[in-house]
This record gives C-alpha cells, sequence and structure tokens, in this order.
C-alpha cells in the first residue's frame, strides 16, 4: 500500500468539497508537511502546540484515530501512521467546526474586548474560511484517513475524543448547519436500530453507524452545535429507553437510567463529550437489555433459535433444521420451544417474518410480491394469508395506512 | 518597545510562551491583546498577514526580564 499516494488523492478528493487542510507530523510532532496555503494565518500552530503531548501520549496507548475539539470548538482528527509497530508519521486532518460558525457568538467574544473593526474584520474573515463539516461526514473522513495510512477498516466504536479548553474559558458551541432536507431511510434504519436494542444486540453499533450515515440529526438551528448534540441526545435517550422497557428491561430501571443520563446530558461541556456520553449511555443499555434476556424464563437454547431465526429472517427454515442446531430432536425441540415461549416454531417464524414485512411495507416501495420473496415465503397469496391473520388486514391495506417514506 | 515588522509570527509566539508574565501586544488602532490568552493568539495570527494593521504597534512585558528573551522581535525604532 503506497500511502503517500493514498494521502495525496485523500487532500485532493477532501478539496473538492472542503477547504480542509492535511498536516503531516514527525513522531515528534515537527511539522513536515501540509497543503495549507496559509499556515501562520491559520493559527493551527497555536492549538497544536499545546495538543502535542497529549497527541504524542494517545499514540503510544492506541493505534485508532483521535478526534479533538479545542477552543472555539474548531475539531481536527488525528491519524497515526506506524511501520513495524513504531510510529512514522501524524496525520491531522483540520481544522474545522462541527456545526454551523455561530458568528453572532464569536462577535460577542470578540465585542466584550472592544476591539478594533479591523481587528475583528479580519478574525471573523479567517473563521469564514474554517468549513463546516457535520458530525457525520467527519466521522466519513476520518475513517478514510486511517484507511489511507493503514490499510484497516474501522468503525465510530473506534474513534476516541479529546477536549482541551482553552486557557481562559471553555469552548464555546456553534449551530449545526442543515446539510439536507431529505430524510429518505431514516425511519426504517432507525427502526432497525431500536430493534436491535430491544433484542439487545451488540449489533446496535452497525445499524447506528448506517442511520447516521443518512442523517446528522434534528433538522432545526440551534443557538451553537454544542445544544443542538444535546437535543439529539435527549431524543436518541427517550427511544432507546421506551425500547429496552419493550426489551425486557424493567421500566423503573429504565426510567431511573434515563433520569441520570438526561443530567449527564445537560451538565456536557463539549460536543465531544456528548459523542462519549452517547456510547456510555447505548452500552450500559443494551448491556442491561441483555442481563434482563439472561433472566428470564426463556433458556439459552430457545434464545439462540430465537436470534438466530431474527438474524436469518430472509430464508427458508425447517423445525428439523432449527431442532438439530440446537441439538435436540424435532419432537422435542417443539414442545420445549411451546412451553418457554407459548406458541409453536412455525407460528414464531411466520410472527417474525410478518414483522419485517411490516417494516418493509410502511418503510420502502418495495412491490408485496418483492417483499414476499425476500422473505421467502412460497407464494404472494400465501404471504398475504398469513399477513392478514397476524395484523388483521392485507398487506395492501398495511401499507395504505402505515407509509412513513 | 516596538515589535518588528519582518518577525516569524510562530517562533515569536513560542517565545511568548516562555515568558514569565503576561505580554501586551497593542496596536496604533487601540487593540490590546494579552498574548498568554488563546483567543488573543489567534486574533494576532489573523492579523499578521495585514502588516498595515500592526505596524508600529507595541510590545509591554509585566515582567522586566520578558524583555530579554523577546529581544529578537523588538526594536527601540519606528519602522517604514
Amino acid at each position: 500500500m503506497n500511502i503517500r499516494k493514498n494521502l495525496e488523492l485523500f487532500q485532493e478528493l477532501i478539496r473538492c468539497g472542503h477547504e480542509l487542510y492535511l498536516w503531516s507530523y514527525s513522531p515528534g510532532m515537527d511539522l513536515i508537511h501540509t497543503n495549507c496555503p496559509d499556515t501562520e494565518q491559520s493559527g493551527d500552530y497555536i492549538f497544536m502546540d499545546d495538543l502535542v503531548d497529549h497527541i504524542l501520549e494517545y499514540s503510544k496507548t492506541s493505534r485508532h484515530p483521535l478526534v479533538i475539539s479545542t477552543f472555539l470548538n474548531l475539531m481536527w482528527v488525528a491519524a497515526f501512521e506506524r511501520n513495524q509497530g513504531r510510529l512514522k508519521s501524524i496525520q491531522i486532518l483540520g481544522p474545522m467546526f462541527s456545526g454551523a460558525n455561530s458568528q453572532q457568538k464569536i462577535r460577542e467574544m470578540l465585542d466584550k474586548r472592544q476591539w478594533s473593526v479591523h481587528s475583528k474584520i479580519n478574525v471573523l474573515k479567517g473563521l469564514e474560511k474554517i468549513p463546516i463539516i457535520p458530525s457525520n461526514l467527519l466521522w466519513q473522513y476520518t475513517f478514510m484517513l486511517h484507511y489511507c495510512v493503514t490499510g484497516e477498516r474501522i468503525t465510530s466504536k473506534d474513534l476516541q475524543y479529546m477536549t482541551f479548553p482553552s486557557k481562559e474559558e471553555k469552548p464555546d458551541g456553534e449551530s449545526i448547519d442543515k446539510i439536507s432536507d431529505e430524510h429518505l431511510g431514516i425511519w426504517a434504519s432507525e427502526q432497525e436500530f431500536l430493534n436491535l436494542v430491544r433484542a439487545g444486540s451488540a449489533d446496535y453499533r452497525t445499524a447506528l453507524d448506517k442511520s447516521s450515515l443518512l442523517s446528522s440529526g434534528i433538522k432545526a438551528t440551534a443557538n451553537d452545535s454544542l445544544e443542538m448534540a444535546k437535543y439529539n441526545m435527549v431524543v436518541l435517550l427517550t427511544l432507546v429507553s421506551r425500547a429496552a422497557i419493550e426489551g425486557g428491561l424493567s421500566p423503573a430501571v429504565s426510567y431511573n437510567l434515563q433520569d441520570y443520563y438526561s443530567q449527564r446530558i445537560i451538565d456536557a461541556g463539549s460536543v465531544s463529550e456528548t459523542s462519549i456520553l452517547c456510547n456510555t449511555m447505548l452500552e450500559d443499555y443494551v448491556t442491561r437489555i441483555q442481563q434482563a434476556h439472561n433472566n428470564m424464563d426463556i433458556s439459552k437454547t430457545v434464545q439462540s433459535c430465537c436470534d438466530y431465526v431474527t438474524t436469518h429472517i430472509t430464508e427458508r427454515f425447517t423445525i428439523d433444521f432449527l431442532a438439530a442446531r440446537a441439538g435436540y430432536t424435532e419432537y422435542y425441540f417443539s414442545r420445549k420451544f411451546k412451553q418457554e415461549m407459548g406458541m409453536s416454531i412455525s407460528e414464531y417464524i411466520k410472527q417474525e417474518k410478518v414483522k419485517k414485512a411490516a417494516l418493509m411495507l410502511s418503510t420502502t416501495t418495495m412491490s408485496i410480491q418483492d417483499v414476499s420473496n425476500e422473505l421467502a415465503f412460497s407464494s404472494r397469496s400465501y404471504f398475504s394469508d398469513v399477513f392478514q391473520k397476524i395484523m388483521g388486514e392485507s398487506p395492501g391495506e398495511y401499507r395504505k395506512t402505515h407509509l412513513k417514506i | 518597545m516596538l515589535l518588528r515588522q519582518d518577525i516569524d509570527t510562530i517562533k515569536f509566539l513560542q517565545k511568548v510562551k516562555t515568558c514569565h508574565d503576561e505580554v501586551i501586544f497593542e496596536t496604533t488602532e487601540g487593540d490590546r491583546l494579552n498574548l498568554t490568552s488563546t483567543l488573543s493568539q489567534y486574533v494576532f495570527c489573523s492579523i499578521a498577514g495585514h502588516p498595515d494593521c500592526w505596524v508600529n504597534s507595541t510590545i509591554t512585558c509585566k515582567d522586566e526580564n520578558d524583555y530579554q528573551l523577546l529581544a529578537d522581535f523588538l526594536s527601540d525604532e519606528p519602522e517604514g
């Protein structure tokens, strides 16, 4: 893998969309190269100088990228190039804002100091040059930068965050810009994510990443990006706490957790801190849901069978196959399943397929025939019969009343 | 003391960080920047590319000994 060529191409591709620069540092954090045309005026040096020790300390123990928030909520991303385990270079992308530059906030800061109009204009002109990168796009650029220098694919859970306030004041936030008025596909991906939370599945992270690629959150303008990040987190917390109850967590526990995390969201001081808090909150809820599942009167064998059906829902099953998979005879496993779940295996399979079909009917424009084929029903008419029996209406009627694209 | 116009701003700010007390940069327009503050350093960098903003601007060190540290960047005489 030619890392230098990767980085050159990466820089050029980024510049197609944003005035976002790459800074290459030696292992001792000496600047080797940058494509920023104005290194002195960019002020990048001011922040890097304070961050050197922290970045180097971080690089000793982690190989994953570091997302850094500093003064004025300026952000950088650092990726680490290694050669046979030894740090070879540090590639830093930035500076950028995570949301729309709340120039009003910065003007207020400048006004407090009563500087001349000339100086303020120069500062604001400089700030206008700094690109605004929504968080979901920031993640994508980070994944790509890491891939350029390591050849390794990562996800959002691999990112680490660091926040550095300035000497005199904590960083201010700024509002998040609208990136799109489109909400296409968000409902489906949200439901997929929440279903995995309900199931206590560790795959929720993948579904959340997918949902994040479609949307960076609520499409509204707040005073600053920190406030916006908090609103988005409160929405997520509310959805997850209800999904947790549906997944088997006791309401008392779920509401207590919601209160606890709500306070922590209110107290968060930076966008990076809300990201870290989000990971903690999700992991906490999903772990508790898993524990709740374990405590239920359902054996691991039957639970494993249910998990298998859920994750292979587009396939055709035989009871013989599921029983053999569990290590039982068909007769014994069918009885065991019915005793514990209150329904036969084939009823459970139909129920799960119809649930998935309902989601597909309400969130996509797939034809009913295609939905039937996708879920491995033997025919459209059989699918319609099963759907009608379970949902009380035909697939077509259901779509008419529930379509949410 | 006056700040020379031909300085390397990055090296200058690095030197300011080694000073023992406040270092005040003042322009002829009356802007006062305490260069120990991050915001002020950022403002300083923003105006560094516009020499007309800081010709004959002054540096005042709260600790007299700091003038010695910044000697390479300072001048007694006005420039231009």
